[in-house]
């Protein structure tokens, strides 16, 4: 048994968006950096080498990688932007290792032997993704004891909830999770790929179908003509990649999502809205495009995902829209699929949580509509954390009062437990 | 070695040195037979088998009307497909180990821990499911 009172262990939360890592025992990460990184292929300079995507490392030994929004940020010839992630599963350790050292040793500053390490999860996540996070922390960190822990658990967690339904709207997707006396629900999970970037790509397409470019900040700089009269300068590096161009762009259509999108009283429609006032956003080139219906629109979509079928540039999406609940049916969905006597304690302990949750309104509209659409016994109770930092890193702040605990010490899966039964052990000692 | 010997000896055993020990435990054949049972353990009734073995059969059987030992009801929460049933009821809970003959029951409280109750009753399944029984 590990006795992990001596240290404080590390807390890490590899999300589809974001990636937020800390202390545990604090109240918010230490470091919060993009998910996705940076990567310039190495053996051959035009990009023509044949990935073979069944090799679940193809980046290894190929690529130089760059981590953190500051590697991100600087503009590089033949950088791609590539993702660990695909449908919320691994599909890149050497990614994701990537990432764990960065937040480690250049965010963190600390030696991983030295600190017992939790790592948060999708409630998605396979045995077979447990075991290789296991081998990966004992084999490469050599960490002294780790422990997985479900991303819904933690977020009941945080707030002081042993059950509930934990509603997250993060960036890669929304998934509304049953948290029972601190376990999933497994059957009972709903899983929809509408989350934060998807309302981001959707509001930017909407956008340009009306004619407004968003232009990349490395595509342009200011020059001062004059004392106080600046003018935006293009400037033309041919060999930016597509993808580089599009997390570019994708950076500024979130932050304009995020100032002027608010979401509707109810179902958005058409008629009701095309007459609303306009919103100014300025753009970082200096332009200023005036935002209408898309602020109630884009939104929307989270409650009625058929409207991305009439945004343009929106075709990939429109074929599966369908079949694609929207938020309140999905959380009665869950619901029903759970046992009867504790349907009513879930109806009123809803949890909402994650970066989208931080859209205005949101709460309000979930709460009136399932109002609407639950049994009539049914005590409809939506909570959202009314401080940013908590809505956006629950989870985070979970695993953090988690790993604190006194309690929860026994709990960690040691390195000489390890050693002696293997990394399927970890099915058994974090179920 | 008798089959109470598995119970007494391996399942009701001293976790870790910690002083502490599952609440009740049972090897019980999948035909719904006593093998060997603690003191404590619930009388199990044949339908409650014949449950818990559908569900093994067809996981996400007993989901949503919960799994039920003697009358005591138990939410179901992640297991392994086919071969490991975890149930939660407050700080306590269940798991149930299916080989290829029998069930093995452990049922615990706290200050047990459910990884610690998957640790001695899939270690004494895996053992028996090495055995062939």
């Amino acid at each position: 048994m590990y006795g992990g009172d001596e240290v404080s262990a590390i807390v890490i939360d590899l999300g589809s968006h974001t990636c937020k890592a800390g202390y545990a025992g604090e109240d918010a990460p230490k470091a919060v950096f993009p998910s996705v990184v940076g990567a310039i292929d190495q053996m051959d300079i035009d990009g023509t080498a044949d990935i073979n995507d069944e090799n679940s490392d193809k980046t290894k030994g190929k690529c130089k990688l760059y981590v953190g929004s500051q590697s991100l940020g600087y503009r590089r010839d033949h950088m791609e932007v590539l993702s660990p992630l695909k449908n919320g599963v691994v599909v890149d350790w050497n990614i994701v290792d990537n990432i764990w050292d960065h937040a480690l040793r250049e965010c963190l500053l600390v030696d991983p032997k030295e600190r017992p390490m939790l790592l948060a999860e999708p409630c998605s996540n396979t045995q077979e993704q447990r075991e290789r996070a296991a081998e990966l922390m004992f084999e490469k960190y050599k960490v002294p004891a780790l422990f997985l822990a479900k991303n819904a658990v933690l977020t009941s967690f945080a707030s002081g909830r042993a059950t509930s339904l934990v509603v997250d709207s993060g960036g890669g997707s929304t998934t509304v999770v049953p948290v029972l006396d601190g376990y999933v629900l497994q059957k009972a999970v709903i899983a929809s790929p509408i989350g934060g970037e998807f309302l981001t790509d959707c509001l930017m397409k909407s956008l340009e179908g009306k004619g407004i470019t968003i232009r990349p900040r490395c595509s342009f700089k200011k020059k001062e003509i004059h004392p106080g009269n600046l003018q935006t300068v293009d400037l033309d590096f041919p060999h930016t990649t597509e993808s580089y161009k599009l997390y570019s762009q994708r950076v500024i259509a979130s932050d304009i999502k995020e100032c002027v999108c608010r979401t509707p009283d109810s179902p958005y429609d058409e008629r009701v809205y095309s007459n609303i006032p306009m919103t100014p956003y300025e753009l970082p080139d200096g332009q200023i495009i005036e935002v209408g219906s898309d602020r109630f629109k884009i939104p929307d979509i989270l409650f009625n995902p058929l409207l991305v079928q009439t945004i343009p540039g929106m075709e990939s999406f429109a074929e599966i829209a369908p079949s694609i609940r929207g938020l309140p049916k999905m959380i009665i969905e869950s619901i029903n699929k759970c046992d009867v006597d504790i349907r009513r304690e879930l109806f009123s302990t809803i949890l909402l949580t994650g970066g989208t949750a931080s859209m205005h309104q949101l709460k309000e509209r979930i709460e009136k509509d399932l109002l609407e659409e639950s049994p009539q016994a049914a005590r409809v109770k939506v909570f959202v954390s009314g401080n940013a930092t908590e809505r956006r890193f629950s989870v985070w702040i979970g695993g953090s009062i988690l790993a604190s605990l006194g309690s929860f010490q026994q709990m960690w899966f040691s390195k000489s437990e390890y050693e002696e039964q293997g990394a399927s052990y970890i099915q058994r000692k974090c179920p | 070695m008798s089959w109470q010997t598995y119970v007494d000896d391996h399942l009701m055993c001293d976790i870790d040195g910690t002083g502490h020990h599952l609440s009740s435990s049972a090897i019980i054949g999948q035909d719904g037979s006593v093998w060997a049972q603690s003191s404590s353990f619930p009388q199990i009734k044949s339908d409650e088998i014949n449950g818990i073995m559908k569900d093994f059969d067809e996981p996400g059987h007993l989901a949503p009307t919960g799994l039920h030992l003697a009358g005591t009801k138990y939410m179901v929460i992640q297991g392994e497909p086919g071969a490991v049933i975890r149930g939660k009821k407050g700080s306590g809970g269940i798991t149930i180990k299916k080989t290829g003959q029998a069930l093995v029951f452990g049922i615990y409280d706290e200050p047990v821990t459910p990884g610690q109750c998957n640790m001695v009753v899939e270690r004494l399944g895996d053992y028996l499911v090495d055995q062939g029984l």
